[in-house]
C-alpha cells in the first residue's frame, strides 16, 4: 500500500509500475484528498492498481480521524508493506506506530535533505524518534539517504529513486521524438517548469535569462510553465527587464502540455534555493533535454553529472547560468553530445527503478 | 601611564604559512590595541610537511619544542595547554580542534573562568555520514564557545545547527597571503604571465584516498584522448597512496605526461601555479580547499568538486572555474578540455578568479577576527 496527500501522474506511474513488476502481488493506493492542496494537476487513477481516497474535499479531520482512517485502510486492504509520504503530520505517525502495533512493515518515502532549510540540533533529535516506527526507506537522492542516516536508520534499509517518472508516458504525451532528435536545434526554446514561489529562485533565472540577451543578437525564447504566488511580481520584473517580446508565462499546465513543451525545449532552467528533487529535471532527461540545475536540487545527485548531461550552477551565479545558457544555444555540437548524455541517465530516472526499490524492500522483509 | 594592551591567543596544532600568514596580518592591523600570541602543540604538523616562515609582528608559542606529535600524551598536553592559557592571562583564545579532547575540556574551564573563547570551524555536515548522537554531544561540546569564526555557506549552516542562529559568527576563517603568493611567484597573475598554449595542469594535493586521485586520472586519459596535444598534469603532494597512483599512470599509460613532483613547499607552489592553465580538486571531502585560494591568487582557474568547502565563498561555475561531481570523470575531462582548447574562455575565467578573492585575503580574517572581539 501506498500513501499520499494526492496522487499526481508521478504517483501513479510509480503505482503502476509496481504493479507491473509486481503481477503477483496487489497494490493500493490511497490518496487523502481528491485534489492536491500545492499543485493544480488533474487526479490521476491508474491502469494497474487500485486507488482509493479517504475524505471528500469539504470533510476536515483532525489528526486522530485521518490516522484511523488511513490504519483501517490498510487492515481492509490486507496490506502487509505500507509505504508512507508525510512522516512529518502527526496523523502520519500515529497511523505508522499503530500499523507497526498491528505487525505491519512500514517504510518512509523521502526526499527531503539536511540541506533543505537551517536545521537545529534539537528538532532533529526529535525526529530521530520520531522516525522508530519505520523498518526502511526508499529516498529521492544521495543526501536524502544521508539525511535518514544521520536520523538513524540503516543504510542497508535504504533504497534509492523515490522520485521517479514514466519515461514511455512523457515520449508518448510529448508527440515527438527525443532531443537531439525531433524539433530542430534552432526552433527550440528554454523552458523553466516550476511554482511561482521564493524557493524557486525565479528572480535569479530571470535575470540570468536576461544577461543571455544581453550577449546575443538573436535570443531564443523562454517559457514559463507554473502558477504561485509570485506570478505578478515575475511578469513586473520581465516588463522592466524588457523581456516580454522573450518571456512567455504559461501558467500551470497538465502533464502531457509540460510533455509537449518539453519536446522542443534546447534547456531546462532550475536554479531554485531549495529544491527537495525537482521532478522536472527527470521529466527533461526522458525528452534527451539537457538541464541547467542549482546544487540544492536533489535531482542532481543521481541524474545530473555536469558536462555530461548538462551543466550545475550555484543558485546565486547570475554570471554562470547566463554563461551556460549562451554556449548551449549557440553550440550545436555541444548541445547534441549533452542531450545524447541524458540517455542512461533517463533509463535509470524511469519508475521501474522505484518498483525495484520496493521489490528490494518488501523481498527482504 | 601606557595602557595596557589585551591579549588574545590563537592555537592551531601546528602553524604553516597560512597561519602566520593570517596571525601577521592581524597583528599589524590591530597593533595598538592588542598583542596577538599564537601557540602550537609542536614545530611539526601531524598531516603537512611544510616548512613555516618566521612568525612576524606577533609572537609564536611551541608547547612541545622538542617532541613528536604522537609521542605527546593526554595528561602532558592537558596540564601544558592549560598552564599556558591560564598564565597568558589572555582575554579572548581562539581554539582550532574542537574536537580535541584536550581542547574541549580547556575551552569548558576557560569559559567557566569567564574568558571569552572563540571556535576556528570549517566542518560541514557533509563531510562524513554523521550521526545524531554524536551531533548532539558536539553541540554539547561547542557550549563553551562564544562565537565562531568560520566560512561562508555549509561551515556557516552546520554551525547554526549545533549552536542555533543567535552564536555570532564572522567570516575568513580560511584566508592567506593574496599578495605574498603573488610575490613567491614572481609572475602576474593569469590571463598575465606564461601563455595560454605553455600552461599545464596542476593538482596540489595530499596523496591520501579523500582526494579521489584515481577519479583525476580517469578523467586526465579521457581528456589526452579527447585533443591532439594534451598539456602535462602535475601532481603535487606526498602521502600514502603514491605507490598506487605511479602504478596506475603506468597502467593507463600516462608516464610521459603525468608528473609527481612530491610535497612542495609554498615558494614552489606559488611558481608552479604561475605556469598552470587549472588547478583541478576533484576531492570526495574536502573542509576547504586552501589551494584554491592560492590558485586564484594566481588567476589560476579551478575544477572542484561541490564537495569542497571553498565553493561557497570563492568559485562560481561559468565564472572563475567548474564545479563537478567527484564521481564524475567525463565531466572533469570536459571541462579540461574546454580550458584547454578555447583560449577566450580561459582568459574570461581567469579574470574571474578576481571576483570574489577579496574574502580569502588576510584582511578577511581581520576583520572576522575583530567582529568576534
Amino acid at each position: 500500500m501506498f500513501f499520499w496527500e494526492n496522487f499526481g501522474p508521478t504517483h501513479v506511474d510509480r503505482c503502476d509500475a509496481v504493479a507491473r513488476a509486481m503481477p503477483r502481488k496487489s497494490v493500493v493506493g490511497i490518496e487523502l484528498n481528491p485534489a492536491s492542496t500545492t499543485y493544480a494537476w488533474t487526479p490521476e487513477t491508474g491502469q494497474h492498481f487500485t486507488k482509493r481516497t479517504l475524505r471528500d474535499g469539504k470533510s476536515h479531520w483532525g489528526a486522530l480521524r485521518t490516522a484511523f482512517e488511513l490504519v483501517r485502510a490498510s487492515v481492509n486492504a490486507g496490506a502487509k508493506h505500507v509505504f508512507l509520504c508525510h512522516y512529518n503530520e502527526p496523523s502520519v505517525q500515529i497511523a505508522a506506530m499503530l500499523m507497526r502495533l498491528l505487525r505491519k512493515r512500514v517504510y518512509l518515502l523521502l526526499d527531503s535533505k539536511f540541506d533543505d532549510r537551517p536545521r537545529s540540533i534539537w528538532r532533529e533529535a526529535l525526529k530521530a524518534v520520531w522516525i522508530w516506527p519505520y523498518v526502511g526507506a526508499i529516498v529521492g537522492s544521495r543526501r536524502s539517504r544521508q539525511y535518514l542516516g544521520f536520523l538513524g536508520l540503516s543504510n542497508a534499509r535504504i533504497e534509492n529513486y523515490y522520485d521517479t517518472i514514466s519515461v514511455e508516458r512523457i515520449r508518448r504525451a510529448a508527440g515527438v521524438p527525443p532531443a537531439p532528435e525531433g524539433v530542430d536545434f534552432h526552433d527550440r526554446h528554454f523552458t523553466i517548469v516550476s511554482r511561482l514561489v521564493a524557493k524557486k529562485n525565479l528572480f535569479v533565472a530571470v535575470d540570468a535569462f536576461a544577461l543571455y540577451v544581453s550577449r546575443t543578437n538573436h535570443p531564443r525564447r523562454l517559457r514559463i510553465f507554473g502558477d504561485g504566488g509570485l506570478d505578478q511580481e515575475l511578469r513586473e520584473h520581465v516588463r522592466e527587464l524588457n523581456l516580454t517580446e522573450f518571456v512567455t508565462f504559461e501558467g500551470f499546465q497538465q502533464a502531457d502540455a509540460v510533455s509537449q513543451a518539453l519536446g522542443s525545449t534546447l534547456v531546462l532552467i532550475q536554479s531554485s534555493s531549495e529544491e527537495q528533487f525537482g521532478f522536472a529535471i527527470v521529466e527533461a532527461l526522458a525528452m534527451g533535454v539537457p538541464v541547467i540545475v542549482s546544487d540544492n536540487c536533489g535531482a542532481r545527485d543521481e541524474f545530473v553529472r555536469s558536462g555530461v548531461n548538462g551543466f550545475v550552477v550555484q543558485a546565486d551565479n547570475v554570471e554562470g547560468i547566463a554563461f551556460f545558457l549562451g554556449r548551449l544555444a549557440s553550440d550545436q555540437l555541444l548541445w547534441e553530445r549533452l542531450s545524447a548524455g541524458t540517455t542512461a541517465f533517463a533509463a535509470e530516472a524511469d519508475a521501474i527503478s522505484f518498483a525495484h526499490s520496493v521489490g528490494r524492500l518488501t523481498a527482504s522483509a | 601611564m601606557p595602557t595596557r594592551l589585551r591579549k588574545v591567543v590563537f592555537l592551531w596544532e601546528n602553524f604553516g604559512p597560512m597561519h602566520v600568514d593570517r596571525l601577521s596580518a592581524l597583528a599589524r592591523a590591530v597593533a595598538d590595541q592588542w598583542e596577538i600570541v599564537g601557540v602550537q602543540w609542536t614545530g611539526k604538523s601531524t598531516t603537512y610537511d611544510w616548512v613555516a616562515p618566521d612568525a612576524k609582528n606577533f609572537s609564536l608559542v611551541t608547547l612541545f619544542p622538542d617532541a613528536a606529535p604522537a609521542s605527546i600524551s593526554f595528561p602532558r598536553k592537558l596540564w601544558r595547554t592549560l598552564s599556558f592559557c591560564l598564565k597568558s592571562k589572555a582575554d579572548a583564545f581562539f581554539f582550532s580542534h574542537y574536537n580535541d579532547p584536550v581542547i574541549i575540556i580547556i575551552s569548558a574551564i576557560l569559559a567557566l573562568t569567564h574568558k571569552r573563547v572563540f571556535g576556528m570551524l570549517l566542518s560541514k555536515f557533509d563531510d562524513y555520514d554523521r550521526k545524531i548522537r554524536w551531533e548532539v554531544f558536539k553541540s554539547l561540546i561547542l557550549l563553551p564557545y562564544a562565537g565562531f569564526l568560520t566560512n561562508r555557506g555549509r561551515s556557516e549552516d552546520y554551525i547554526h545547527f549545533l549552536r542555533g542562529t543567535k552564536v555570532p559568527i564572522a567570516y575568513g576563517h580560511n584566508t592567506l597571503s593574496v599578495g605574498e603568493i603573488r610575490s613567491l611567484a614572481g609572475a602576474e597573475p593569469a590571463p598575465g604571465g606564461a601563455p595560454h598554449a605553455e600552461r599545464h595542469f596542476t593538482a596540489i594535493t595530499r596523496l591520501v584516498p579523500k582526494k579521489n586521485l584515481a577519479v583525476l586520472l580517469d578523467a586526465y586519459a579521457l581528456y589526452r584522448q579527447a585533443v591532439a596535444a594534451p598539456r602535462p598534469l602535475h601532481i603535487c603532494g606526498s602521502g600514502e597512496l603514491e605507490a598506487e597512483l605511479r602504478a596506475k599512470i603506468a597502467a593507463l599509460n600516462l608516464g610521459d605526461l603525468v608528473v609527481l613532483r612530491g610535497f612542495l613547499q609554498r615558494p614552489e607552489i606559488a611558481h608552479e601555479l604561475a605556469q598552470s592553465l587549472a588547478l583541478v580538486l576533484p576531492s570526495i571531502e574536502e573542509q576547504f580547499g586552501n589551494v584554491i585560494i592560492e590558485a586564484q591568487a594566481m588567476g589560476v582557474p579551478t575544477i572542484i568538486s561541490h564537495n569542497c568547502g571553498a565553493l561557497e565563498t570563492l568559485v562560481r561555475s561559468g565564472v572563475n572555474g567548474f564545479v563537478v561531481e567527484p564521481d564524475n570523470p567525463a565531466g572533469l575531462a570536459f571541462f579540461m578540455q574546454w580550458l584547454h582548447e578555447d583560449e577566450d574562455l580561459w582568459e574570461r575565467m581567469a579574470l574571474g578568479c578576481a571576483q570574489f578573492l577579496p574574502r580569502a585575503d588576510t584582511p578577511a580574517f581581520v576583520d572576522g577576527v575583530m567582529k568576534l572581539l
